[in-house]
């Protein structure tokens, strides 16, 4: 009988124990506000970056203490979100309506987000603020604007692909470090320069089937082409239906096929290598030039601030046929479509993207002044930053499309195939165009 | 009677939140799946209309078998490694050597290990320009070229050595658990007989710790299944699906091609193989014991 007590006794406790635990509530956006975001007359906002909140939070924790100064019935809970965790967390914030009034946004989720009607659409306000449009160049508006005229976030973090290249090397293969290649050809024949007189492979390249190859395929074709890779209002490929387009889409596979294969000019299997860990061979002098953006100035931070005795150096992305067009992305700042504080979160948008805040942010996070009135400050007055900063106006956008991902992951494995010549050009257009449409989701 | 029926109840009543919460736990998720699966989803569960068996018409594709069969070539090639490695080294360190303690300790780094951490670390080691591999390799005059482990030829390969590295802590553990039960005196009859070495191993453990190795088999075959981040940093499911698992295709279809519903289709195909290869192992096993 004791023991048939005791055992109840256990059960109980056992199941007790299970159910206390979790019912935590989620510190998402608004758990705490009352429905229309106001706590004892004042306002309360939430500002959300994406990122590292042991980064973010020193960056941002000036900017919101300026604000609440400036708007003192306004108060501004700052957070920060992991990047893996966004796509799915945002969605579902999204859904539930608990978005944070100010949202930092990528493209990847961005455009998700914005075709479920999550999203404001910001371009009345945009076109209202003369001092932000005026900041703002065209060729970065264009990129975060719809087909449709539509803005779902002020653009306040930018990156194209540029080329970075080493200028020691450089001199080692008896070439001017201060006249980089201009042209694609130019950067062939550079890189085969380097490569015989240095045994220095010339250029980094990297053809793993990730989003970054698939970004430099987009750039190469918008070189060639001058047009986006992606036709957001009639959702398909510009190449799909334009044979000019598609045979200079074959070109460039050509070029990407002759590059890993018959010019020697590489660091040996570019499998392996997604562009960007490309980074520690041009870092370690093991390839002469190779491609990137402002994501690289943080990682080679110690050598570009040697001023002119730095051996790294910036030039514009080489130019294809059309020009130099890589492609840029985007990230910004949103506000959700539901938003009770409209007024407020766009007060705190601007405020963000004033010179000074947007300089902080860009400087401190690694990102590129995007503001006419930050490309003169001191903090970016380093050579380096010339051409990147340049790059900006001539730029092609990435798929604005909720698939976005799933389109790049077309174009990358395409490319790749095409790349490693298990598929010709023609059949690895073939490949990202019947991909796509089998796995497209309206 | 009524006593022993009694004592027969004992058992179940400890057992019954334990299994309350597990079915709950499990039940609701997989009934989830199953909705699913036959449903068009969007990447948070939202429903959007019924599919019928079109997120499973998938299966029926070439590019299915493929995958299927690398992650077959991915498992069997994987477990037989860990039982031939585990094996040999659970054996050695059952024996009475110097540092017994030391080498069972370095054996078990491996398996605790994060994936993560550990795919990173081989991408690098096996790196055919700075790898410290290719590189030992081309300073000992071993290669005259760096050897792409990570290229289409040998990704698959490179995959399933680093899962057999990750794999056997777990096998050894197991077994040297196993090693311990074995009595003493059937060791001493059996040398008295004879067998010794290989013999003693073939017919003496083998057989004593054949319900051991099928259950850890079975344990690591479901994991095999299952492993997704490990082959996801290193390759990618790549170079052009060289090593595109079962894993790696549910993660792209839910993740990249917003497909919730391709993705529950696949996970719960992946479920059910998996459970009617693990009831059969599991009831050869009951069978042997009984």
């Amino acid at each position: 009988m004791k023991k048939k007590v005791l055992s109840v006794i256990l059960c109980l406790a056992m199941i007790l124990a299970l159910t206390a635990c979790g019912n935590k509530s989620d510190s998402g956006s608004k758990s705490d506000n009352k429905d229309d975001g106001k706590s004892d007359g004042q306002t309360e906002l939430t500002l959300l970056r994406l990122g590292d909140i042991a980064k973010a939070e020193p960056i941002f924790a000036p900017i919101v203490e300026s604000f609440e100064k400036d708007n003192p019935d306004v108060k501004v809970n700052f957070e920060a979100m992991a990047w893996a965790e966004a796509t799915t967390k945002l969605k579902l914030l999204g859904a539930q309506g608990e978005l944070p009034d100010v949202t930092f946004i990528n493209i990847i989720n961005g455009w998700d987000l914005a075709s479920s009607g999550y999203l404001m659409d910001l371009s009345d306000l945009f076109e209202k603020d003369e001092t932000m449009k005026s900041e703002l160049p065209q060729s970065v508006v264009d990129i975060a604007t719809t087909a449709d005229g539509s803005m779902y976030w002020i653009p306040s973090a930018t990156g194209a692909f540029s080329l970075w290249y080493n200028k020691e090397i450089f001199e080692q293969a008896g070439l001017d470090p201060n006249s980089p290649p201009e042209t694609i050809e130019e950067m062939i024949s550079y890189a085969k320069t380097i490569t015989e007189k240095t045994g220095i492979p010339g250029l980094g390249w990297g053809i793993k089937s990730l989003e970054d190859y698939a970004n430099v395929i987009e750039s190469f074709y918008s070189s060639y082409t001058g047009v986006n890779i992606w036709d957001d209002a009639g959702k398909c490929f510009t190449f799909e239906k334009d044979d000019k387009n598609k045979k200079l889409m074959a070109e460039v596979l050509e070029l990407a096929a002759a590059i890993t294969n018959d010019y020697g000019i590489t660091q040996d299997n570019p499998i392996e290598y997604n562009p960007f860990a490309l980074r520690t061979v041009f870092r370690d002098g093991q390839c002469g030039m190779y491609f990137d953006g402002v994501w690289a100035v943080k990682e080679f931070q110690e050598e570009l601030n040697k001023g002119d005795d730095s051996k790294f150096a910036t030039a514009l992305f080489p130019a294809g046929p059309a020009g130099s067009h890589p492609i840029m992305g985007c990230d910004g700042w949103s506000i959700p479509a539901d938003c009770k504080n409209t007024e407020e979160a766009w007060k705190l948008v601007q405020h963000l993207m004033s010179s000074d805040n947007q300089t902080r942010h860009a400087s401190q996070w690694g990102l590129l002044p995007i503001l006419e009135s930050e490309k003169d400050k001191e903090e970016f007055s380093g050579e380096y930053w010339k051409a990147l900063v340049e790059q900006e106006q001539t730029v092609s956008a990435r798929p604005k499309d909720k698939n976005v991902a799933m389109i790049e992951q077309a174009i990358a494995d395409g490319a790749q195939a095409a790349a490693m010549r298990k598929q010709t050009p023609e059949e690895a257009i073939d490949y990202m165009i019947q991909t796509v449409k089998a796995n497209y989701v309206e | 009677m009524k006593r022993k029926m009694k004592k027969n109840t004992l058992p179940y009543i400890f057992l019954a939140p334990a299994i309350i919460v597990i079915v709950a736990i499990f039940a609701i998720p997989l009934i989830n799946l199953l909705w699913y699966s036959f449903a068009k989803v969007d990447l948070i569960g939202n429903f959007r209309s019924w599919a019928g068996f079109s997120n499973y018409k998938y299966l029926c594709t070439e590019a299915f078998a493929q995958t299927m069969m690398r992650t077959m070539i991915w498992v069997v090639f994987g477990i037989a490694g860990i039982f031939v490695v585990g094996t040999a080294l659970a054996l050695a360190l059952n024996k009475p050597i110097p540092g017994r303690g030391f080498f069972r300790t370095v054996v078990i780094i491996p398996w605790v290990i994060p994936h993560v951490f550990a795919g990173t670390m081989w991408s690098w080691v096996l790196n055919s320009t700075n790898g410290i591999v290719n590189t030992l390799l081309l300073d000992l005059g071993l290669i005259k070229q760096p050897i792409s482990f990570l290229g289409s030829e040998l990704a698959l390969a490179t995959v399933i050595f680093i899962r057999i590295w990750k794999g056997v802590p777990f096998w050894v553990m197991s077994l040297l658990s196993a090693l311990q039960t074995i009595p003493f005196e059937v060791e001493e009859a059996a040398k008295l007989d004879g067998a010794v070495g290989f013999k003693y191993f073939w017919h003496i453990t083998l057989p004593l710790l054949r319900p051991v190795m099928i259950m850890s088999g079975t344990i690591l075959m479901a994991w095999s299944f299952t492993i997704f981040d490990l082959i996801y940093v290193i390759t990618g499911g790549g170079p052009l699906n060289a090593t595109e698992l079962l894993s790696i295709t549910i993660y792209k279809k839910a993740f990249i091609n917003s497909d919730l519903g391709g993705a529950a289709a696949l996970a719960l195909f992946t479920m059910v193989f998996v459970s009617i290869i693990a009831f059969f192992l599991m009831k050869h096993n009951a069978k042997e014991e009984n």
